[in-house]
């Protein structure tokens, strides 16, 4: 498996890019194109990133960014009218781009799986219990009472007490925190090497995101699972994320490991994006001045509109001349740390 | 005459069931409020805060008067809302405005922004149409929406913006009283920031008063002077937000915190070593 990895990782790299080192899912200068009043824009723009075994990388980017459509593009889910063009996302030594459906089946659910943000996605006519073992059945040679059983482990590890009731509901008859958690098991039973998790915990009270959120780590330790966390709230990756990629208008501007980039961010929409959280609760009396909230002004570029520079130049505090001429490119900061940004182009 | 003011707005013992009656399943009560006592007083932000389920909802819909509760009472101004004549109620209701959280679905697609702010002109009648300019004008101004967005369609402005709106028609009838249903939960957090300033601008300036419905604790209580906690239709504690993180009698308040507390020690720890370099 790292033969066809070493070579794309040596073979035409851009060498501002940061170095490739992860060996579980590598992807490749991905490009994902919409088209919209019959105008191409990209929602995902030359994306590259890698994801090691047994580990948690955060992915941090706000409503529109292009964070679920990455995340859809890896398995190839996306609807017909997006474009896809990417030099390579290497699965365990297999290109994702170049398998056909079939083989790509394979793959979905039972290697890398996916859990959706809205639990709709449960069939409203199907037993839970029955739709999460049917993935079970699908994948590999079991009995139905082997699935139950397999399935009985799974809903307890989640926190999904009351297995028989549960098991034979139908969707409706779940409360939303159950119906997400009835999706996280779908994508778990199989014990994926993957998992892409498209904000697992939006929709949930907060003691159940705790729950979810030890249930990852714990999953993480024991089976070496590596996920893919997407999410909008710097709080939640806090808590899980081992790497934390940002994004913003369809590109990666900030890659790094979770203390560095929460502690010390590089790129200015990081640390804006941060400073935004409301963070340490801090009880006001009545009598005080009330705490004014921190936040970004403007809003995110349209992306119908091609800008000559750096799409976040308009919001920057550090913004220079040079930002709104041409694009930068993601720049090595240290090491393990790369941002787009050009506060940190050489010379 | 009252020594003290009435408060604003007062929830006394309000219950209300839901029952939901379908021929193919048996009757099935919800006691979605059970005996719900809140007091807000003028110019003050009260933070509602529950899990899912927990009756917020239910409450802000027996409020505006879209839900009628089983018992209690309601009393705005010290008046009691059920008790009053039509047009008594009508008046109040000009007081008491609603803003939902999903901003997309609560504004109609088909109308401008304009439009959307000057519909509750119409409908509580009585303004010329040079009036209801003006006042449109006036509360596009105040919400920071500037004048040459007036002819926009919701589909195209922005979470924010929108939101915007859906707060712009609240104010134009100079309410008194906001109710803010999960108001600020669909919005990026760069654009959260900008919208709970606007609100805390417009309680300075106008002297409004909030009932701040919300699950998301970090925000309730940095910008709530009393927050309530309501599960199960109960509302469990309701004091200074200062008070409720440094004691809590109810178990379920102490059940609920240190998983929760958790996260944003996570983070703070972060943030925390960021202050020290």
């Amino acid at each position: 498996m790292g033969v066809p990895l070493a070579n794309v990782a040596t073979a035409e790299v851009n060498p501002t890019c940061y170095q490739l080192t992860g060996d579980l899912l590598r992807v490749w200068d991905l490009t994902v194109h919409f088209s919209q009043e019959g105008r191409e824009f990209p929602a995902v723009n030359h994306v590259s990133f890698d994801i090691a075994s047994g580990e948690i990388v955060g992915l941090l980017g706000e409503s529109g960014c292009g964070k679920t459509t990455l995340g859809l593009s890896l398995l190839g889910l996306l609807p017909d009218a997006a474009r896809v063009s990417c030099n390579s996302i290497f699965f365990r030594g297999s290109d994702l781009c170049s398998l056909d459906e079939s083989d790509l089946r394979k793959v979905r659910g039972a290697e890398v799986a996916i859990v959706y943000q809205d639990s709709s996605v449960l069939n409203p006519v199907i037993r839970v219990g029955n739709q999460v073992s049917e993935v079970l059945r699908a994948h590999r040679r079991c009995t139905k009472r082997q699935a139950r059983e397999e399935a009985q482990t799974i809903f307890a590890a989640i926190g999904l007490r009351d297995f028989g009731r549960i098991y034979n509901s139908y969707p409706h008859q779940l409360s939303g925190g159950q119906r997400q958690r009835i999706a996280i098991a779908q994508a778990l039973i199989c014990k994926p090497r993957l998992v892409i998790a498209d904000e697992p915990t939006a929709s949930v009270d907060r003691n159940t995101v705790c729950e979810i959120l030890d249930f990852i780590k714990q999953m993480k330790e024991s089976s070496g699972t590596s996920f893919l966390f997407i999410s909008h709230d710097p709080a939640t990756l806090a808590a899980v994320a081992d790497r934390i990629i940002v994004m913003y208008a369809g590109q990666i501007v900030e890659n790094g490991p979770l203390g560095d980039v929460y502690l010390k961010p590089s790129h200015p929409y990081t640390s804006a994006l941060l400073q935004c959280t409301p963070r340490r609760i801090m009880p006001k009396d009545s009598s005080q001045e009330k705490i004014r909230l921190p936040y970004i002004p403007g809003r995110a570029p349209d992306p119908l509109v091609v800008l000559p520079g750096c799409s976040f130049s308009s919001r920057c505090k550090d913004r220079m001349e040079i930002c709104d001429l041409r694009r930068p490119e993601l720049i090595e900061v240290s090491s393990s740390i790369s941002a787009r940004c050009f506060k940190y182009e050489v010379g | 005459m009252h020594p003290t003011p009435p408060p604003l707005l007062e929830v006394q013992g309000l219950c209300k069931t839901h029952i939901q009656a379908r021929w193919w399943q048996p009757r099935f009560c919800v006691r979605a409020l059970d005996h719900v006592n809140l007091v807000l007083k003028v110019g003050n932000t009260l933070a509602l805060v529950g899990e899912s389920g927990s009756g917020k909802t239910t409450l802000a819909m027996c409020i505006v008067g879209l839900e009628r509760p089983d018992a209690g009472d309601i009393r705005f101004e010290g008046k009691s809302l059920l008790g009053m004549s039509k047009t008594e109620r009508n008046a109040a209701r000009r007081d008491i405005q609603l803003i939902f959280q999903d901003s997309a679905g609560a504004l109609s697609p088909r109308m401008s922004a304009a439009e959307i702010i000057e519909e509750p002109l119409l409908i509580r009648g009585k303004w010329s149409s040079k009036e209801r300019a003006e006042r449109v004008f006036e509360a596009m101004e105040q919400v920071g929406l500037s004048a040459s967005w007036k002819d926009r369609r919701p589909n195209e402005l922005s979470g924010g913006q929108r939101q915007r709106v859906a707060i712009g028609r609240a104010l134009v009838l100079k309410p008194k009283l906001l109710i803010l249903d999960e108001a600020l939960a669909g919005l990026d957090l760069s654009i959260q920031g900008q919208i709970a300033n606007l609100l805390l601008d417009l309680q300075t300036s106008q002297g409004l008063s909030y009932l701040f419905i919300s699950h998301n604790r970090d925000l309730v209580f940095r910008i709530a002077d009393e927050v309530a906690i309501i599960s199960d239709g109960r509302v469990i504690e309701q004091s200074k937000p200062s008070g409720m993180l440094t004691q809590t009698e109810h178990p379920y308040v102490q059940e609920l915190r240190p998983p929760a507390l958790r996260e944003e020690l996570a983070f703070d720890a972060h943030a925390g070593l960021r202050d020290l370099q």
